[in-house]
């Protein structure tokens, strides 16, 4: 058998962890946690909750991969699992407007940018965007956080959330209105 | 004017997800209505600050704790197995993994009791590393007291099915099957009893043993929890519109949805209220055991994984019904009533907002539980069911309502902020309607100019459909108050007052058209001086990149001299 590499695609890494080797689980682990842990930040508004639902998301996903048929992407899959559990972990705690690290410091998201230079104005933005970001109520964070930072299309979307693509179209629309609105309700507005 | 487009359609549009049909017109919309225009350009704006949000990077440690976790799990497993002194220890294939396909090895003695201790290592080591890494109190936290919380996520997890499906697919797919076999004995493997299981997979996974051992998923039944004790109806009870026998007749389960009965005071209909509060609170407390048995329809609510809904067979084909269903995405649902394959429902938890749980139920209620409803007086549409019918009226007929901001401020010349309740035929109110959660936007008395609009808590489909009156200086909306029957007034005291006073007290009527004014005026005024706040923030950025740019020498100051 061929050395198991990153280079395989999920399938056959998914197929290799099934017959026993865990080292391929370790590669799909490598491939998705940023983006997995990256957007369940935003959509916990906690580093330290994010950081412990991805590695429980990881851990569910590895003892439930006999159920995966492969009718849908490995990274939907994991991420609705990651998203059960952020909303199991939500409902036990009280909303939060702001992001926030396990001693309850505020985080500067932007210190920890590898986005695209864009000095003070590009932080301050950062900054607001994620302030309104975490005013939105779940559903929208995590719609919104699919679409525009996983950049899913909507079946894919419709897949994570479970509701019809037409809904996620109409949700998208209210969420981005909404967010819109909380961007202006804190002084930024859409350049 | 009204909008030509449904606002969906600027999402689809800059997400690139039409239609050919809808593209079409999007971009027949793109040339001819600077509306439209003017829509996906802020769409696309947004979209593309988003870009500058960072990605940020998991920390290093998260795939070794992880693969930590694994290995302890599967290795513990494997350790558990052969300390059953078993000389054929199944196992997963390969190197131990939670796979599927299971192969039998046959060990020496002398391989089992070596592999045994070298286990025991690994298993101390990988759990320790875990726990570390989980963050040492809230692991003690969770392991103790808090394992049953804990059970929500897996149980939200355990069984979730990769293919998206719907809810009912899942429990089409599954549950009913157990349903089917169990039967209804004690031991019965109830729709929530996998819970049970979860609760041990939960503590088994703690101390790093695999769900299940080596058995996989079998024996996933569990005996039927004491406290599950169905509450049972008659259907000659569920027939009546008395509601009361039911607090006289359900025995005191603790964590029982509450089925609560009317408004005391009769004023308003009886209504079977499942208490959200409650069920939250049943599901923090893990008492997902019970499983509700509503008269013979055999309703069962295991809050754990959602619920399980039986339809009674004549309502199967009921509209409103199948409106609702749509309304909670359980869409499916009603292909499978509509093939009259199925009269039973399921829609889980993660599905449903907690805050929609109340609605939810009780909307389901009125055709599996309680009695039937007519189509006319359905509710409790959520937002996205709002929105698309909106869409559809937009798109297929003109809008039902006779008013509108543009015709208001024509007639009367009142202040389009203010008016903006008046616009509903675009998504304005579903959106308000939804950012309170409860289908109602809370329109009340709003002043304009002179004008009162008296809206009492405007339902969003009532408002469609509300007629336009104008006498005098007064604007009212009738037919707005469909959901006082329903929910109390939402009136506040001041608001109340300026109700009475709209018929007697011409004074009452001016104080109160004053505090909203000054309500807005105070919110233009903030938003003034957060604009004023950012236009100075630019010009002192201005002005430091100005001065970086150009840097002014400046003479050195004499440094003072010393000793003199």
């Amino acid at each position: 058998m061929n050395r198991l590499g990153n280079d395989h695609d999920d399938s056959f890494l998914i197929q290799a962890t099934l017959d026993g080797k865990h080292e391929a689980f370790g590669h799909l682990v490598e491939r998705y946690q940023d983006r997995l842990y990256g957007s369940l930040i935003h959509v916990l508004g906690c580093e330290a909750e994010a950081l412990d639902i991805a590695q429980d998301a990881f851990v569910q996903a590895f003892r439930r991969l006999d159920s995966f048929r492969g009718q849908s992407a490995f990274y939907t899959w994991l991420f609705r699992i990651g998203r059960n559990l952020a909303i199991s972990r939500l409902r036990r705690r009280k909303p939060t407007a702001s992001l926030h690290n396990h001693d309850g410091e505020a985080i500067d998201i932007a210190d920890q940018s590898t986005a695209p230079a864009g000095g003070i104005e590009s932080e301050e933005t950062i900054g607001q965007l994620h302030i309104a970001l975490q005013r939105l109520s779940e559903e929208h964070r995590t719609i919104i956080v699919l679409r525009e930072l996983n950049e899913m299309d909507y079946d894919a979307i419709a897949d994570v959330l479970e509701i019809p693509v037409g809904t996620v179209r109409s949700r998208l629309h209210r969420a981005r209105q909404q967010l819109k609105q909380e961007l202006e309700a804190i002084g930024a507005t859409p350049n | 004017m009204n909008r030509r487009f449904s606002e969906d359609l600027v999402s689809g549009y800059v997400d690139g997800q039409l239609t050919d049909d809808e593209r079409a017109l999007a971009d027949r919309l793109m040339n001819e209505d600077a509306q439209f225009q003017a829509a996906v350009l802020e769409a696309e704006s947004l979209s593309r600050q988003f870009r500058l949000l960072p990605k940020p990077s998991a920390p290093g440690n998260l795939k070794a704790n992880v693969m930590s976790a694994i290995a302890a799990t599967t290795v513990t497993v494997a350790a558990a197995s052969t300390a059953a002194s078993t000389p054929t220890v199944k196992t997963k294939t390969g190197t131990g993994g939670t796979s599927p396909k299971r192969v039998e090895h046959r060990w020496s003695r002398t391989s089992i009791l070596v592999l045994a201790a070298s286990l025991v290592g690994i298993v101390g080591l990988g759990s320790t590393l875990y726990m570390m890494n989980r963050g040492t109190s809230e692991v003690a936290m969770e392991t103790s007291m808090d394992s049953a919380k804990e059970v929500d996520a897996l149980a939200v997890t355990e069984d979730l099915p990769e293919e998206a499906g719907s809810p009912s697919k899942m429990a089409s797919d599954e549950k009913m099957k157990k349903s089917a076999v169990a039967g209804g004995a004690e031991s019965t493997n109830f729709g929530n009893a996998k819970g049970g299981n979860e609760i041990a997979q939960s503590e088994m996974s703690k101390s790093g043993i695999a769900p299940g051992g080596l058995a996989g998923d079998e024996g996933r039944s569990i005996e039927r929890p004491k406290s599950a004790l169905p509450i049972t109806r008659s259907p000659a009870d569920l027939k009546s519109d008395d509601e009361s026998h039911f607090q006289q007749t359900e025995p005191e389960l603790p964590m029982q949805a509450q089925i609560a009965s009317g408004d005391a005071e009769g004023s308003r209909p009886s209504a079977n209220i499942f208490d959200a509060n409650k069920m939250e609170t049943a599901f923090a407390d893990s008492a997902w055991n019970e499983v509700f048995e509503i008269d013979n329809k055999n309703v069962e609510l295991p809050i754990e994984e959602g619920w399980l809904v039986e339809i009674a067979p004549d309502q199967a084909a009921n509209p409103a019904l199948h409106q609702t269903l749509h309304a909670f995405n359980m869409d499916s649902s009603v292909d499978a009533l509509n093939k009259q394959n199925s009269t039973t429902l399921q829609f889980y938890l993660a599905t449903i907002p907690i805050d929609d749980l109340d609605s939810t139920l009780k909307e389901l209620s009125n055709y599996s539980i309680v009695k039937p409803i007519a189509p006319q007086t359905s509710r409790n549409f959520d937002a996205d069911d709002l929105e698309s019918k909106a869409v559809q009226q937009t798109r297929s007929e003109p809008p039902v309502s006779n008013f509108s901001a543009p015709m208001l401020n024509q007639q009367r010349g009142i202040n389009s902020d203010l008016a903006e309740m008046s616009k509903s035929m675009d998504s304005d109110n579903t959106k308000r309607s939804n950012e309170k959660r409860n289908n109602i936007s809370e329109f009340q008395n709003i002043v304009a100019g002179n004008q009162i609009l008296i809206a009492d808590n405007v339902f969003d489909l009532g408002q469609q459909n509300a007629q336009l009156s104008i006498e005098g200086d007064r604007i009212e909306l009738n037919n707005l108050n469909r959901i006082e029957n329903q929910k109390p007034p939402t009136l506040s005291e001041e608001n109340k007052a300026m109700v009475l006073a709209e018929t007697q007290n011409e004074t009452a009527i001016a104080a109160a058209q004053e505090n909203l004014f000054r309500e807005l005026t105070s919110r233009r005024s903030r938003q003034s001086t957060a604009n004023e706040s950012k236009d100075k923030a630019e010009t002192s950025l201005r002005n430091i990149l100005i001065v970086v740019q150009n840097p002014v020498q400046t003479a050195k100051p004499a440094e003072p001299k010393q000793g003199k």
